[in-house]
């Protein structure tokens, strides 16, 4: 007998923000997959909790702040059982069962249990007056217990008890805030933040007491007042607990499955049972309970992801805690927590207690730790996008806590990467909200509904607008940006891709068919560079491409004389080489002889028609001190004289040397080797750096001691020389192939990322490793020392110098 | 330098009588590059671009005069080799200066190549 397949059956206990999203991730990736049922302990729709406060204070209507009505689960085939508590999961028989007796059968089943509010032992709690704050229920009852009251008395001065304390006040209230540590919102401000916060409040009104402790309600029936530790009575009318939340595990506990502070979740957000899931508060992830909205919609995304299979490679990895938010009209960015500080951590704060101003940021290796801005969230979107993406920061602090311009400046938002989160609490790119202005999506809800944009905490709508108004009935944004150069309108990748797929070997053939009919020296010379890499030694070399520095391999001088730089390998030099360099300096009068930066020596002042024969006298390859290429690995002496050397850095220097000589690149390449952490070679600053540690090599990219100072990051550590060799053939490769023409590696690695280069080249993430130690080999292998052009010119008059003319 | 005095008196041209001189074949010219000739005290570079267009002007960018002999050619204007100011090969214009280049007429004749030139600037002091 043929029977339909059935669909597999869903179960979600919980309808709050994790079990809404979960529903709606799920619909959209595969609606016709699942039999979904939905429990749900309160007897509504799924609504925005954190705009709970908004109802308390009458600034939102109930209604309001619904994200899916009643009405929206029957039209999605959604079967909610609202007000129906889950009262077993019967793991055997794979079966639900609510408290009104109803048992649903599934074939995987989510809990989405949220959390309840802690409620502390407090004698006398039972009397009337005495509420906690977390469902639309507690709000209703909230509001008309304080139609009869004068006094309220809050306990928890974190977030929501100070939501709470600010929609009492609008009630008219005299309302007292009692908190039990030294300050307020402990979790996102530190002590003096807290006290400027606590200084703000006071100003509304609110009295607030802290490291006080409530033991005690009392009165008859009603309350009448509470008793502090100390014996202290006050009078109140109301007592709104908010004390903090627990999640809520006795389901999963009963069931058997495993939990700590919450149910136990791995990166795919599965319980011990595999078909058992958890998201949202009530699971603990890494040994983290998450609390915020932004982290549980990212765990949403991840588990509809894997259970519709639309990528089952999917993994929550864990989130960085940035929120931002209002708290009594007073704006807060928090980000991180200030009790991960070290001892050495930078803390760079600004306090302005007149405006109630309190910023302070904890860095650590020039990446943002954790920070809070409390009365002034200039900034707030690119510390919240620095402190997401772990970017390094600019060294100026004053710019990161008054301004950096960029995207938060007017008329600038064009400027704003398509990549850049627009949205944090729902993780919405830029791209994605020009896209949706394109789709016809023109005003800030219209996008929100499209995009879910501002539906979190709302702190970005206003940028929303700015697109909104710079790009509905706009031209497209200007893609040249992107070009790698000005004549060719396309980025670097496709251009190569382009020139591969078409065989052009020239630069003429590269603007006649790629070029939009302009030309420019940069184009010309920026070609030229990228022909060489692609093509190594295979191509047309059409000289008129080049600069002067590579058309006769020599660095030009202001007075248009040139520099003579010899190759030493490694900096180390014999003496029968610096009598030919001295011999070569006398004879062709050079005006300077002169030891540079990179351990070498350089012959100055000598006239372009002499070159090939001071190269030939010379007998020195070229050290390509004159373009953009492998200038040099300067090293310290290390192990083969140093009494500290802990690494042969003379030996590793000129292997890598001898090896890389000459290869090019999209700027100059300068290495350097250290045989000990006293890193005398300066290696840390260096496009690529190694430093001898006991045990092997680290090796560092990106670094830089010019115009630009930066420390090189720790790309691996290695055991061997050849190691180290390998992987700097690699990241060379993948810099020729990805930099940006004239991008130093400091700026590629910065944009790159370093942990992505190390994914990519240490762990092979994309698989290319092989290809790129191939290419790097048939660069090597191509290589030829240019001063043999000394020899065999390209043209008789390559080097010539102005020629005398015969006078009639 | 004898070439920075003549730069001196660029904008009081006066019309001096003019002779051909042959510069040597078109070939000495790498194609797309320039080269300098010394004609009497002053060294002119000449330009052979893809095109086939031949230009010459004095080697000397008005900037801080350098050799724009050695410089790199596109879209009709050749890039100084040492800071990059564009100078137009026909006008001798450049954006950035009120002074222009000095150019020359110049023309090809079965592969030789002839330069006019002032003749009282052909005969000033020795070159150095």
């Amino acid at each position: 007998m043929a029977t339909t397949p059935r669909k597999e059956r869903l179960v979600i206990v919980g309808n709050g923000m994790a079990g809404g999203r979960l529903v709606e991730e799920i619909l959209q990736r595969d609606p016709d997959r699942f039999a979904i049922t939905v429990f749900g302990a309160e007897p509504y729709g799924n609504y925005n909790r954190i705009l709970l406060s908004n109802v308390l204070n009458g600034t939102q209507r109930p209604e309001e702040i619904f994200l899916n009505p009643l009405s929206w689960y029957r039209e999605h085939g959604v079967a909610l059982h609202a007000g129906v508590r889950v009262t077993k999961v019967d793991r055997t028989r794979k079966v639900v069962r609510g408290e009104n007796g109803i048992e649903v059968p599934y074939d995987r089943l989510v809990l989405a249990t949220g959390s309840s509010p802690f409620v502390p032992p407090l004698e006398g709690r039972e009397r009337e007056g005495v509420f906690v704050f977390r469902t639309l229920d507690d709000c209703e009852a909230i509001a008309s217990y304080a139609a009869q009251s004068r006094r309220a008395v809050v306990l928890g001065g974190g977030l929501l008890g100070l939501e709470a304390a600010r929609g009492l006040l609008t009630h008219r209230l005299a309302v007292t805030v009692v908190e039990l540590g030294s300050h307020l919102m402990a979790q996102q401000l530190d002590p003096e933040g807290g006290k400027m916060l606590q200084r703000t409040i006071e100003a509304m009104g609110i009295t607030v007491f802290t490291e006080t402790l409530a033991t005690a309600v009392l009165g008859d029936r009603r309350v009448e007042a509470i008793r502090f530790k100390d014996g202290t009575v006050y009078e109140t009318d109301m007592v709104v607990i908010s004390c903090g939340i627990r999640p809520n595990v006795e389901l999963a506990k009963a069931a058997g499955l495993p939990v700590e502070r919450a149910i136990l979740v791995d990166d795919r957000l599965q319980t011990e049972d595999p078909d058992i899931y958890a998201v949202g508060e009530c699971a603990q992830h890494r040994g983290t309970v998450y609390g915020l909205v932004a982290p549980i919609w990212e765990q949403c995304v991840v588990l509809a992801d894997l259970l519709t299979e639309t990528r089952p490679e999917a993994r929550y990895l864990g989130s960085k805690l940035a929120t931002r938010l209002k708290v009594l009209g007073v704006n807060l960015v928090s980000l991180g927590s200030f009790r991960d500080a070290r001892p050495d951590d930078e803390m760079v704060t600004y306090s302005e207690p007149g405006r109630g101003v309190y910023k302070r940021l904890l860095i650590r290796n020039n990446r943002l730790i954790a920070g809070c801005l409390l009365g002034d969230e200039t900034n707030a979107e690119e510390l919240i996008r620095l402190f997401s993406e772990d970017g390094p920061l600019p060294e100026d602090r004053a710019r990161l806590l008054f301004g950096l311009g960029g995207s938060s400046a007017p008329g600038e938002v064009t400027q704003i990467p398509d990549d850049r989160f627009i949205c944090s609490c729902n993780q919405v790119t830029k791209g994605r909200i020009c896209q949706a202005i394109r789709e016809g999506h023109a005003t800030v809800s219209a996008i929100a509904s499209a995009t879910k944009a501002g539906t979190g905490c709302g702190g970005c709508r206003s940028l929303v607008q700015r697109l909104v108004e710079a790009y509905a009935g706009e031209a497209a944004l200007d893609p040249s940006v992107d070009w790698y150069v000005p004549a060719v309108p396309l980025a670097k990748e496709e251009l190569v891709a382009e020139i591969t797929r078409r065989g052009l070997r020239s630069v003429s053939a590269v603007l006649q068919e790629l070029g939009n009919g302009s030309e420019d020296p940069e184009s010309k010379m920026g070609l030229a560079s990228l022909l060489r890499s692609v093509w190594n030694d295979q191509y047309v070399d059409e000289r008129d491409s080049r600069f002067i520095n590579d058309r006769v391999h020599a660095n030009i001088q202001k007075d248009g004389t040139f520099s003579v730089v010899p190759r030493i390998y490694g900096g180390v030099v014999t003496p029968e080489q610096l009598r030919r360099i001295a011999d070569v300096a006398e004879k062709y009068r050079a005006r300077m002889v002169k030891i540079t930066g990179g351990q070498r020596i350089d012959i100055l002042g000598v006239r372009k028609e002499d070159l090939p024969a001071i190269w030939r006298e010379l007998g020195m390859p070229s050290g390509h001190a004159y373009t953009k290429a492998f200038r040099t690995c300067k090293t310290c002496v290390g192990t083969e004289f140093c009494r500290f050397g802990v690494g042969d850095a003379i030996s590793l220097g000129i292997q890598v040397e001898k090896r890389f000589q000459g290869i090019e690149f999209p700027h100059k390449v300068k290495l350097a080797a250290s045989g000990c952490p006293r890193n005398c070679a300066e290696a840390s600053t260096k496009d690529i750096g190694y430093i001898a540690v006991e045990d092997g090599w680290e090796v560092l990219v990106g670094g830089a001691a010019g115009s630009t100072v930066r420390k090189g990051d720790l790309l691996c550590k290695v055991k061997t020389h050849e190691e180290a060799i390998r992987i700097t053939g690699r990241f060379m490769e993948y810099y020729r192939r990805h930099g940006k023409y004239r991008e130093r590696t400091h700026a590629f690695v910065e944009r790159i990322g370093i942990e992505r280069l190390r994914q990519i080249l240490v762990e092979d993430s994309e698989g290319i490793c092989a290809e790129l130690d191939a290419a790097i080999e048939e660069a090597v292998r191509a290589y030829r020392d240019p001063w043999l052009e000394g020899q065999e010119p390209v043209h008789p008059r390559q080097f010539a110098g102005p020629e005398l003319v015969v006078l009639p | 330098m004898a070439e920075r005095e003549y730069m001196a008196d660029l904008l009081k041209w006066q019309a001096e009588p003019e002779k051909e001189v042959c510069l040597g074949d078109l070939e000495t010219i790498p194609l797309g590059e320039g080269r300098v000739f010394l004609v009497g005290t002053q060294a002119v570079a000449v330009f052979r671009t893809r095109k086939g267009e031949l230009f010459a002007l004095d080697n000397y960018c008005p900037h801080q005069g350098g050799p724009l002999g050695d410089g790199l050619v596109a879209a009709g204007k050749v890039a100084c080799p040492l800071h990059g100011w564009l100078v137009d090969l026909k006008t001798g214009a450049c954006p950035h200066s009120a002074q222009r280049v000095r150019t020359y007429p110049i023309r090809e004749e079965n592969g030789r190549l002839y330069l006019t030139f002032p003749v009282a600037l052909a005969h000033g002091p020795e070159p150095f």
